[in-house]
């Protein structure tokens, strides 16, 4: 399976080691953020959700959470902070694999983690977004003031006394890019695996 | 003869007709008119307002929610035993900070660290004392210059000093200053190295020492205190402080010396007759006996020789602290004397220490000593007498630069740094500019001359402007603290509030710009910081920080490890947090007997979300600010069931913070 890399492969190389910087580099900005602003705060309080933590003014969101009857923080998505650094580390292991591998189809299967992994991410994020906001006791003691609710993972919307704006951050939007290099490169040597197919019979035929 | 007629025709003017006199002179009349276009035009026209009070409202008006003011004053609260501290020019009262006097609101004097600090400033255990005279709060310095950590707060009534950190804007120490019933007038050396106080009221030494009052001269001292500050630690300590004994003259206000007179202080006395009253003992009341004589004493004290001479030995150890006898001042040449007419107030010396100004008090000039022709005498050593105890005293007319006629009654002078001295004239219920002299007077103008009055309402007392005391006073305002406010605002009782003028100094004419009713305490003196050099916290910075010593303290909790625990059969600690919207644990079980000890930590992060612990049953209100770790103590010497709650508004659930004391009964 291994060989030595050819100067083509290498030039085919360059978008799978931009993918892999730009899996590596998102990890250390915020892949999540939402601003929240009320009369009471003229600060505002921020949520800032990284990849393997979450920054930012958490106690104060979840201390003024409990009144409602929302979960902490903390507890949504605790596997998933707890994997992710695991998840990028097999994204990029396997695109550090690819030159060494000689069949078109097992470098797609390679690079596709990395096309996947943003994607997954995302919906993933939006679950937890909409899990906190619908799953409220309603024992909670602003349950008359706060309903079972549907946050969008981005967008503006008002809860409460609060006006939220969320959006994505650098991380998640370097992770995008990442996904789109590493998407063209598994259907790039996806075609190739076929086409490949295509070579053999010409050569079977032409004999 | 001429001049105690004077004196004695004024005081009677005083008593019979103050609030109904026409002050000397009018207050600033402005020169340019104001002019204000649209409804602002309507409102002073449908008001009647003068362009002056136009000026005078734009000036002060401090807008909603911006930080508008300029300068923090901290007055002192007199005998309300508080610093209050108000923003200018807005002259709106910020915070009234507790000191000597308990306070519910903050907790101060309800809690275990405030009790332990004030308990700490008891000469007398089974005597606690719950008030405080507070005159003259004073701001720490380096270099000469304001830096606003501290506050010296010195109490004239029971001779204790306080410390206040302004980060906090709480009181962390409080101590009894050994051998003084008082201490009243001071300063902070350039650097904050010593606190000086001096005492007012003579009396034996050690405190609590009897001697009869017939053995006054004898037996009675003053006392000047240089209490020695570790700024690290931001405590005093005895240990490292000196005193100077004095002879029973009643030294008042103190000046140090700046710049060429560093090293030297100032301060004045009223009583060369050495009189001690005995009104029904054939002897006249100290208000006459003390101002019989044409002349008492401005003390001029080498500190730096007593602090050398004590390091070096001489000192004897009275009260606990170091103190250099009288006689070995006297011998040494660390004190002596210039005659100054009857019974001065205000010693103030120029910030250029080039001058001292002494207010005449009951002669209306205020005498101007030049410190170059001071130092010279001094060190020539040409004294022209010396008193009963062995002091030297110089000539009053070698040493003597100006004297500047005023008007009635001068007390204190202050500095706008451009050349200028303000000075109160209680009987006169004004305040007299004049201009110095020396290499800083104005540009043309006649120095030591009298140069406007303004009439303030009514009898000013102290009179303070920025930085007046530093080397680099900054101008802009005079505050005028006057005792009596009569007539100046609506009646709200017999004992009315003192009112604070804010004067406008920045123009060619003084200006009153606010009258700012003072119903809490009565401010003698205060001392103004440039706001920006304040670096208040706006919560503790890691949570479960003991207020008094700003570290983590020993018994802080965080969520998850609170308990109750039953120490011995007789003691029950407990370990809560306190936080939006409970106490936890909420249920708190002991028996009748118990010593219970309550750890309470606040562990919110936000700004302003402060907790209150009200236990009405063992007189408790708490206060716990964000991070803050606080105990209380008590004995539950009654059984029953007593809730404590949340006393200080806190979230949308503040009604539902409640928790259960349960004070199970004795079997019998």
């Amino acid at each position: 399976m291994l060989e030595k890399p050819h100067l083509r492969t290498v030039v085919h190389l360059i978008p799978s080691w931009i993918t892999m910087g730009l899996l590596a580099v998102s990890f250390w900005y915020p892949f999540w953020e939402s601003n929240m602003k009320a009369p009471q705060y003229p600060d505002g309080l921020k949520l800032i959700a990284y990849q393997d933590h979450v920054e930012g003014d958490v106690d104060e969101i979840n201390t003024l959470n409990h009144y409602v009857g929302m979960s902490t923080i903390d507890k949504v998505a605790a596997l998933e902070r707890k994997l992710a650094p695991m998840a990028l580390m097999f994204c990029m292991v396997h695109l550090l694999y690819v030159p060494f591998v000689k069949n078109y189809l097992l470098r797609a299967l390679f690079i596709l983690p990395s096309a996947l992994y943003p994607i997954v991410a995302i919906i993933d994020m939006n679950h937890w977004i909409k899990f906190l906001g619908q799953h409220l006791d309603p024992e909670a003691p602003l349950s008359m003031t706060v309903k079972p609710f549907v946050a969008p993972l981005v967008g503006d919307y008002k809860v409460a006394n609060f006006d939220v704006s969320s959006h994505f951050g650098t991380g998640a939007n370097l992770l995008f890019i990442a996904a789109g290099f590493a998407f063209v490169g598994f259907l790039t040597h996806l075609i190739l695996w076929a086409l490949s197919f295509r070579k053999k019979a010409e050569v079977k035929c032409s004999q | 003869m001429v001049k105690k007629l004077v004196g004695i025709a004024a005081i009677a003017i005083l008593f019979t007709g103050c609030g109904k006199e026409t002050p000397p002179a009018a207050p600033g009349i402005g020169t340019g008119t104001v002019s204000v276009t649209g409804a602002g035009n309507d409102i002073a026209k449908e008001r009647g307002l003068t362009p002056e009070e136009v000026e005078a409202a734009l000036k002060t008006y401090p807008r909603p929610g911006k930080h508008d003011d300029e300068f923090i004053a901290f007055l002192s609260g007199g005998h309300a035993g508080t610093v209050i501290a108000v923003g200018l020019p807005s002259c709106r009262i910020l915070k009234e900070i507790p000191v000597y006097s308990a306070q519910s609101w903050s907790g101060w004097g309800f809690d275990k660290d405030s009790e332990d600090i004030l308990s700490e400033g008891n000469f007398y255990k089974d005597v606690p004392l719950h008030w405080g005279d507070v005159h003259h709060p004073k701001i720490s310095v380096t270099n000469g210059e304001h830096d606003g950590d501290f506050l010296a707060v010195a109490d004239k009534s029971a001779g204790r000093l306080a410390i206040v950190d302004l980060k906090t804007f709480k009181t962390i120490q409080v101590i009894k200053t050994p051998n003084t019933v008082s201490d009243h007038g001071n300063f902070w050396t350039p650097n904050s190295e010593y606190f000086v106080t001096s005492t007012f009221f003579p009396a034996p030494i050690p405190y609590g020492t009897y001697a009869p009052i017939e053995q006054y001269a004898e037996k009675f001292r003053g006392m000047i205190t240089f209490h020695s500050f570790d700024r690290k630690a931001a405590r005093v300590r005895l240990e490292n402080s000196f005193q100077i004994e004095l002879p029973p003259y009643i030294q008042d206000l103190m000046a140090a010396g700046k710049k060429p007179s560093f090293g030297y202080m100032f301060t004045n006395s009223l009583n060369t007759e050495l009189a001690y009253g005995g009104n029904m003992e054939g002897r006249p009341a100290m208000e006459i006996g003390a101002s019989k004589n044409e002349m008492d004493f401005v003390h001029v004290i080498h500190w730096k020789k007593a602090e050398e001479l004590v390091k070096a030995g001489r000192a004897k150890s009275i009260g606990g602290v170091n103190v250099l006898p009288l006689e070995v001042a006297a011998a040494e040449g660390v004190i002596c004397f210039i005659p100054i007419s009857k019974s001065p107030h205000g010693v103030d010396v120029t910030p250029d220490g080039e001058y001292l100004i002494c207010a005449g008090k009951l002669d209306p000039h205020a005498t101007v000593f030049s410190w170059k022709k001071i130092k010279q005498l001094i060190d020539e050593k040409k004294f022209e007498s010396k008193d009963r105890y062995g002091i030297p005293i110089l000539s009053h007319d070698a040493c003597l630069e100006a004297y500047v006629e005023l008007g009635l009654g001068p007390l204190h002078t202050v500095f706008d740094g451009k050349g200028y001295a303000y000075t109160s004239l209680f009987l006169d219920s004004a305040i007299a500019k004049w201009s110095l002299g020396g290499p800083r007077s104005k540009a043309g103008e006649e120095p030591w001359k009298l140069q406007e009055k303004i009439g303030v309402h009514y009898n000013i007392g102290h009179l303070t402007a920025p930085a007046t005391d530093t080397i680099a006073p900054l101008g802009k305002y005079v505050l005028s603290l006057n005792k009596w406010s009569v007539d100046r605002f609506p009646a709200v009782g017999p004992l009315h509030p003192q009112n604070m003028q804010l004067i406008d100094i920045s123009g060619d004419k003084m200006k009153i710009l606010y009258d700012l009713p003072i119903g809490i305490g009565e401010p003698h003196a205060a001392d103004i910081l440039l706001a920006s050099k304040l670096k208040a916290w706006t919560v503790y910075p890691e949570v479960g920080t003991n207020t008094r010593t700003l570290k983590r303290d020993s018994f802080a909790v965080s969520t998850g490890r609170e308990r109750v625990l039953r120490e011995d059969d007789k003691t029950v600690r407990v370990f809560m947090t306190v936080v939006r919207s409970q106490f936890r644990p909420d249920t708190i079980r002991v028996k009748e007997g118990d010593h219970v000890i309550l750890h309470l930590t606040n562990v919110e992060r936000a700004r302003d979300a402060t907790h209150g612990f009200a236990l009405h049953a063992y007189n408790v209100n708490a206060s716990l600010d964000p991070g803050a770790t606080v105990t209380v103590e008590f004995d539950a010497k009654h059984p029953g069931v007593y809730p404590f709650y949340c006393s200080e508004f806190c979230s949308a659930l503040h009604m539902e913070m409640i928790g259960w004391l349960l004070v199970e009964p004795k079997e019998n």
